[in-house]
C-alpha cells in the first residue's frame, strides 16, 4: 500500500545580507529560499525557527523566534501557516529583524570568523526542513556594519552563502 | 625564385583592415580583462598545482563581501577563489576593484590541506 506524503526540498536562492540601522539599533538579515514539494501530498509549514551562530558550537548561537521571522513572496508577506501543494514551488525571501542586543554583539566579535545562519521550516508532524547559509564575519565586516562613525545605513551581502552543496 | 602572386577581393581586404583596426583600438579594459584571466589561471595553477583549472569569474558591487583564497592581485584588483575545497566543478573567482577592505579569516580546511583565506568587502 502506498502512503501519500509530502517531500519538501529547500534550496537556497539568494545570499544572506545583513543591514544595520544604528538609529533604531535594528539588525535585519535577509536571504532567499526556494521551496519545492516533489511528494504526493501538500505540506503545510506551521512554524519558523532560525539561529545565527558559529558552526559546530551550539554555545555560541543566537536564537530567533517566530515573531522575528517573516517570509515574503515578492513584496508581500505570506501567511505564517503556509501550504505548499504537491508539485508546486515557492520562491521566498526570508527576513529576520531583531534588536541588536549585547549578546548578539558578542557573537559578532569572536576570534573564529565562520558563521552559519540556519532557517528551519517546521511542517506537519514536526517534519523539519533546514536551510543553512555559511559565511565569514571578519573584523572588517563588524566595522562596516557597526562602526559608530559609519554611514546611516550599513549593508553587506555575503556572496556565495547561497551555494547549494 | 618562385613568386606567388596573391590576389584578394576588395571585401576581403576591407574585412581584414577592419579586424586590424578593431584590434588596434581595442579598449584597454578588454585587454586588462584578458590579463586578469591569465593571472587568475596562473594563480590557480600555482596554489592547487593543477594547470588549466576551469573557473567562472564574478565582479562585485558595493556592499558585497566574499571569503576565499587570494589567487591574483594587481595594483587595482584583488581576485579570490571563493571555492577552495571545490575540485569537481569550475571554481568561483570573485574580483574586487579598489576601493575594498580585506582582512584575514580562518583557514579553509579541505581534506588534509589548509589554505590561508581572506575576506574582502567591496566599498
Amino acid at each position: 500500500m502506498m502512503f501519500s506524503r509530502p517531500k519538501l526540498e529547500v534550496w537556497k536562492s539568494a545570499p544572506a545580507s545583513f543591514k544595520y540601522d544604528p538609529q533604531r539599533r535594528l539588525l535585519e538579515c535577509s536571504f532567499g529560499v526556494l521551496l519545492h514539494n516533489t511528494g504526493t501530498k501538500a505540506e503545510v509549514i506551521r512554524a519558523l525557527h532560525a539561529h545565527l551562530g558559529i558552526p559546530h558550537n551550539p554555545s555560541q548561537s543566537a536564537l530567533f523566534s517566530d515573531n522575528d521571522i517573516i517570509l515574503k513572496q515578492g513584496q508581500n508577506e505570506v501567511p505564517k501557516v503556509l501550504p505548499i501543494e504537491q508539485n508546486m514551488s515557492s520562491n521566498l525571501t526570508c527576513e529576520i529583524t531583531v534588536t541588536f542586543s549585547d549578546s548578539l554583539r558578542g557573537l559578532f566579535s569572536q576570534p573564529e570568523t565562520a558563521r552559519e545562519l540556519v532557517l528551519e521550516l517546521v511542517g506537519e508532524d514536526n517534519r523539519s526542513y533546514p536551510a543553512t547559509f555559511y559565511f565569514d564575519f571578519s573584523e572588517e565586516v563588524a566595522k562596516t556594519l557597526f562602526d559608530p562613525q559609519g554611514p546611516p545605513t550599513r549593508f553587506i551581502t555575503f556572496l556565495g552563502s547561497d551555494q547549494n552543496e | 625564385m618562385n613568386k606567388t602572386k596573391f590576389s584578394y577581393s576588395k571585401p576581403f581586404l576591407t574585412a581584414l583592415l577592419s579586424v586590424a583596426v578593431v584590434a588596434s583600438v581595442q579598449p584597454p579594459a578588454l585587454a586588462e580583462d584578458q590579463d586578469l584571466k591569465t593571472l587568475v589561471a596562473e594563480g590557480l595553477a600555482r596554489i592547487y598545482g593543477i594547470p588549466n583549472t576551469p573557473f567562472a569569474a564574478k565582479n562585485t558591487k558595493p556592499g558585497d563581501a566574499s571569503s576565499g583564497v587570494e589567487v591574483a592581485r594587481t595594483k587595482d584588483t584583488l581576485s579570490i577563489d571563493a571555492t577552495p575545497c571545490l575540485n569537481n566543478q569550475p571554481k568561483r573567482i570573485v574580483t574586487f576593484v579598489k576601493p575594498y577592505l580585506e582582512s584575514k579569516i580562518s583557514d579553509a580546511k579541505c581534506n588534509d590541506k589548509r589554505y590561508r583565506q581572506i575576506q574582502v568587502i567591496q566599498q
